[in-house]
């Protein structure tokens, strides 16, 4: 890290919590922390050409949300949505082809950023740290899988359901959301490939059932069991009339 | 597989031409090899799951397919459709958990197989296999990226026309015939692209019609690259249009 840089040891404690460098020893981070520079990114969308494609970055604090644009239409499609101890572009950083998508901080962010060739270096020359990388990867996949697998096999209730499921805090419903809880409608229309309106509408509806309550830009669940059904019941809903059409 | 064994050879050129395995020097793919076994899978065969997490995959010959399946509807998305050199299952071998998908053969397909465990300490064994497979859980992340966001941003046309555009990798403007996918049902083709068949069949005839594909039971064609490459991008103007 770039010299004369002071709070060495709480960027450390930092990537300590994250899954991607828990398992690294304090020697080996600290090599890593060698490479990196520290970054400060206000609030909304990355310039494009800003040169961002060239590093390799680790957020320390602040979310990040990375999607792809269809730029006639203007709609966007959420990919990720990566908070602390994340890293990205990691498809670009693996493949070594520019990724073409649009990156936009949800809050002011500080990173850690490296060229990406260099990143890719040092983990040529840190076997070790395949430990918790590969299982990080088959996270990011997993989370691409469900999103394909959601927007071809369920309707938007659905797909907001299983939204809000796959971000409860672990595993525990009363804490708050991981990540989502006071994203705007918008946002969270754009992770599930529908549009603002729509989820206002769900939520709405969810939360006279008592199913969730969304208040002040937050969002937290009242009734678990009943977003879980909710998780489901599109099917149940497409069977029955699939019956009684016949 | 031990070197005396009649499929030795033929696996060991499939592995020196993989996108994975290609670069590796003679003795890692020996080692390989010898801690495979060897299997055969017939034709539209689905497997389960529960026991293929467990054991990484190296296709020698013939497709798989990994979809997702909405089990009261019927409705199926393939997430990857693999062939020869291809590795599966990788979400598995990465994170070590099973996967909520179903696995099909699209042809006869023999395969090399070994328990995760091993591949694992084998990747553990072999840093040099890192430049090989980052690169390849790249692709297949960027295939998945790709998937998601045709299904969120782009009208069936244009899906259509971009999973033609990306399996085919010659640069000749026209008689171009896709990779892997060239022979599929009008099914298949829709479960790759999040539709059903009656609307695959309606586009294909429509672009026969035009002459920019060439499409018949089992065989798909392309007859005019740039007109396709098109389609694959103005689904977006004639959805503000309309």
């Amino acid at each position: 890290m770039s010299p004369g840089f002071s709070d060495r040891e709480s960027v450390i404690a930092l990537l300590r919590r994250s899954p991607l460098f828990d398992s690294l020893t304090d020697k080996v981070l600290l090599d890593m922390l060698h490479h990196f520079r520290r970054e400060t990114w206000k609030r909304g969308r990355c310039p494009a050409g800003s040169g961002t494609q060239q590093r390799f970055h680790v957020i320390l604090s602040g979310r990040l949300k990375m999607g792809q644009i269809n730029p006639d239409t203007g709609r966007m499609v959420t990919l990720f949505l990566l908070g602390p101890g994340d890293a990205f572009d990691v498809i670009s950083l693996l493949d070594g082809e520019p990724n073409p998508v649009i990156l936009e901080a949800r809050d002011d962010l500080e990173l850690l950023s490296t060229p990406v060739d260099e990143a890719r270096r040092w983990i040529e020359q840190h076997p070790e740290f395949n430990r918790s990388f590969l299982p990080y990867l088959g996270r990011q996949m997993r989370l691409l899988a469900d999103l394909a697998g959601d927007l071809a096999l369920h309707d938007t209730e659905t797909r907001l359901a299983r939204l809000i499921l796959r971000h409860i805090d672990n595993g525990n419903p009363a804490h708050p959301l991981h990540l989502i809880h006071d994203l705007p409608h918008e946002v969270l229309g754009e992770m599930i490939g529908t549009v603002r309106v729509v989820v206002n509408r769900q939520l709405q509806h969810w939360q006279r059932e008592g199913v969730i309550i969304s208040r002040r830009g937050r969002l937290e669940i009242q009734e678990l069991e009943g977003l879980l059904k909710k998780a489901m019941q599109s099917i149940h809903r497409r069977t029955e009339k699939f019956q009684n059409h016949r | 597989m031990t070197p005396e064994s009649p499929f030795f050879s033929d696996s060991f050129r499939c592995l020196k031409e993989s996108p994975l395995f290609g670069q590796l020097d003679e003795h890692a793919l020996l080692d390989i090899l010898q801690r495979c076994r060897r299997e055969t899978w017939k034709h539209r065969r689905l497997l389960p799951m529960e026991e293929t997490w467990q054991r990484f995959h190296i296709l020698l010959s013939g497709r798989v397919r990994i979809s997702r399946s909405n089990p009261e509807s019927g409705r199926i998305i393939t997430l990857f459709l693999h062939g020869p050199g291809d590795g599966f299952c990788l979400l598995s071998l990465l994170d070590g958990q099973p996967h909520d998908v179903m696995l099909e053969t699209l042809d006869d397909v023999s395969l090399l197989t070994m328990p995760m465990g091993e591949a694992r300490q084998w990747i553990d064994e072999h840093p040099a296999f890192n430049r090989m497979l980052l690169p390849y859980i790249g692709q297949q992340m960027n295939s998945l990226a790709n998937l998601s966001a045709d299904l969120a941003l782009h009208d069936t046309e244009a899906r259509l026309a971009r999973l033609i555009l990306r399996h085919i990798d010659e640069a000749q403007p026209e008689h171009v015939e896709p990779k892997l996918i060239n022979d599929l049902s009008h099914e298949s083709l829709a479960e790759m692209i999040g539709s059903v068949r009656v609307v695959v069949n309606r586009q294909l005839q429509h672009w026969k019609r035009e002459g920019i594909v060439d499409a018949h039971r089992g065989y798909l064609m392309v007859e005019k690259l740039d007109v396709l490459t098109h389609r694959a991008e103005q689904d977006l103007s004639r959805g503000l249009s309309g």
